[in-house]
């Protein structure tokens, strides 16, 4: 089974790549692939309980919600940037692992495929 | 080996195309099967009506081209066409109206993967 992992780095307002990772995502599973979302930078605010595209009459994030939990898909997040983009309540919905920078190449190759986004 | 490259930007604001096209005919001398997937803006690049300044390249007669060799294909993301209106009768001829599953058997049987994001 070959991993992926999809990698978005925009703004989830502003840019539509955050839900793009995870539509993509949750795309693979009909094949022998295991799919996963780290999201860095500025698309770690994301997963803040307060960013609602939506007010804005944008795409919410929340139709990813039900896929992760039916499918099972793990979602990550780097602390670091986090802390950057002072996302303090992260979205429970996500259930997003948090890693720390320095591991970061090290997650990476441990992935056959990574895709950013 | 079967390649994939996987393109997700505008072919006539970036040059991500450009490059996916270069490196497919690079492949495609070496004996190698390329699958070019259309993500997103670049879907647009399949419009048969798209007519560039005579200096400048003409990408869907371009890939046109490459796919007659044979051994390359063009797939377009079905959802990534529709929120842009381009419909089925719109894109050059060879070109395939696909999607995420195409994508994920692409990914499972592909002995590499090359994605160009801007």
């Amino acid at each position: 089974m070959k991993k992926l992992l999809f990698v978005a780095y925009q703004s989830p307002v502003g840019s539509i790549w955050v839900n793009e990772a995870f539509r993509t995502a949750f795309g693979m599973y009909g094949e022998d692939l295991e799919p996963s979302v780290l999201l860095i930078e500025e698309a770690s605010v994301a997963l803040s309980k307060n960013t609602k595209p939506e007010r804005l009459g944008l795409l919410p994030l929340s139709i990813c919600h039900k896929y992760i939990k039916n499918y099972g898909t793990k979602v990550y997040v780097v602390k670091q940037h986090l802390e950057k983009y002072r996302v303090k309540e992260l979205d429970e919905n996500f259930g997003a692992q948090i890693i720390d920078e320095s591991n970061l190449s090290e997650f990476l190759h441990s992935f056959d495929y990574v895709i950013f986004m | 080996m079967k390649i994939g490259i996987q393109v997700m930007v505008p072919p006539y604001t970036y040059e991500d195309l450009d490059t996916a096209m270069k490196i497919a005919e690079a492949a495609l001398e070496k004996g190698h099967e390329v699958t070019l997937f259309l993500f997103a803006d670049s879907v647009i690049c399949t419009n048969k009506n798209i007519k560039p300044l005579r200096i400048d390249r003409n990408i869907p007669q371009k890939l046109i081209e490459m796919m007659k060799k044979g051994k390359f294909e063009v797939h377009i993301c079905g959802i990534c066409m529709d929120y842009r209106g381009i419909t089925p009768d719109m894109i050059i001829e060879g070109s395939k109206p696909s999607g995420l599953p195409e994508l994920a058997n692409l990914l499972a049987t592909c002995d590499r993967f090359i994605n160009l994001m801007a």
